[in-house]
């Protein structure tokens, strides 16, 4: 979370929550959405209530944004940065084992 | 860490005083032996006593080992074969009062005089694998070359005075991870900076040891680690011979299988099951 939040940041962070309180409900009906062998009729059925989940459900949703400043483009996974604050970091010591790369 | 305990342990049923020679010769580098002296002394004199070159009538003696769990006997012939009568000049001895309560044990005495002083500067000793089979594998990783080194420097150190026989140290490829990021926090696309993670890896093996004893060296590397370096361990257990044999039979005991089957009875519930199907058969076609 940036010192002063993001309302992007904000929404992810409903979305994640949201993800995770469903997960199991939309995997069972994925399921059947997506099983050949059962009835077609079940099948559609079950694709009519997946479409009813809203996106604070959708795992699509959830999107990695920097922990600093809330950006959500150009940031690296592993540090949970985005590029700026990985390259300020960086260069302050702040992140074990990355140097300045030179050869 | 206490290596005289488990090479104590290991070397059990060997007559030690072989490692040290007879007392006759002046054969211990720390000038230890059964003489006059009282205890205290003996062990001041080997405490304020500069190390002497190890003279040719000392390597002599340790060379007739063939036993060789604990004895740095390649170190030893590593050393400048010296004759026995060069002067060296001695220091005075200044006698210093030991602490209370300290017991010497005549055992880690006699293994003290084979040690060679300094040798943790020198290669470590790798002792001759009895069979072979692997028991541990460590993996040491770290972001810089130094401290790894020394950490499997270390360990192979720790293993021969544990007794454990390893494979050399082995090199694992560097691992290098690049990242290229603008300079800037808004575009300048052209103007960038490369920032890299190098992740160094060295490998030991050990072969043929105890599971109590590798348990020890394991704890003993844990209880010392280096900062910076991180440590992967995989053990390999021993397990009897007739292990699968007797894992079947534990389980085949326990399910319910053996019982030769009733054909008698296998009859019977066929003839059941035709009557009641006949009778279902009966009952739908009255009802339809």
């Amino acid at each position: 979370m940036p010192p002063r939040p993001n309302i992007r940041v904000l929404r992810d962070i409903k979305a994640r929550q949201g993800v995770v309180d469903n997960e199991i409900a939309r995997r069972a009906y994925l399921y059947v959405a997506r099983n050949q062998t059962l009835p077609a009729q079940v099948r559609y059925r079950a694709q009519l209530q997946l479409n009813t989940f809203g996106r604070y459900t959708r795992p699509t949703t959830v999107k990695n944004r920097c922990t600093v400043t809330g950006r959500g483009r150009g940031v690296i996974g592993e540090f949970g940065l985005c590029r700026y604050q990985f390259r300020v970091k960086a260069l302050a010591g702040e992140l074990p084992g990355i140097q300045k790369a030179s050869w | 860490m206490k290596p005289a305990d488990t090479l104590a342990k290991q070397t059990a049923g060997t007559n030690l005083n072989t490692l040290v020679g007879p007392k006759s010769q002046d054969t211990s580098p720390s000038n230890f032996d059964s003489s006059s002296d009282a205890p205290a002394a003996q062990q001041t004199a080997a405490v304020t006593q500069s190390p002497e070159p190890i003279s040719k009538a000392q390597t002599a003696d340790l060379r007739g080992i063939t036993d060789t769990s604990g004895t740095p006997s390649r170190q030893q012939q590593q050393q400048p074969a010296e004759s026995s009568t060069s002067p060296t000049p001695k220091r005075e001895v200044t006698t210093v009062k030991p602490l209370r309560g300290v017991r010497i044990n005549p055992e880690e005495r006699q293994w003290h005089a084979t040690v060679v002083h300094g040798r943790g500067v020198l290669e470590p000793y790798r002792h001759p694998r009895t069979h072979g089979v692997p028991v541990a594998f460590i993996q040491f990783r770290a972001h810089s070359p130094g401290p790894i080194q020394l950490a499997a420097h270390f360990a192979s150190h720790a293993a021969a005075s544990l007794g454990i026989p390893i494979s050399g140290v082995v090199s694992l490829p560097t691992r290098r991870t690049l990242w290229t990021v603008p300079r800037g926090p808004f575009a300048h696309k052209k103007s960038q900076e490369n920032f890299e993670r190098r992740v160094h890896a060295r490998a030991i093996k050990a072969f043929d040891a105890d599971a109590e004893v590798v348990d020890r060296w394991v704890r003993y590397l844990e209880a010392h680690a280096l900062p910076g370096v991180g440590m992967r361990v995989v053990r390999w257990h021993r397990l009897p011979v007739g292990i699968g044999r007797s894992h079947l039979q534990s389980v085949v005991g326990r399910m319910r299988l053996g019982r030769p089957t009733d054909k008698q009875k296998v009859k019977e519930l066929g003839h059941r099951i035709v009557e009641v199907e006949t009778q279902a058969a009966k009952q739908s076609d009255a009802s339809a």
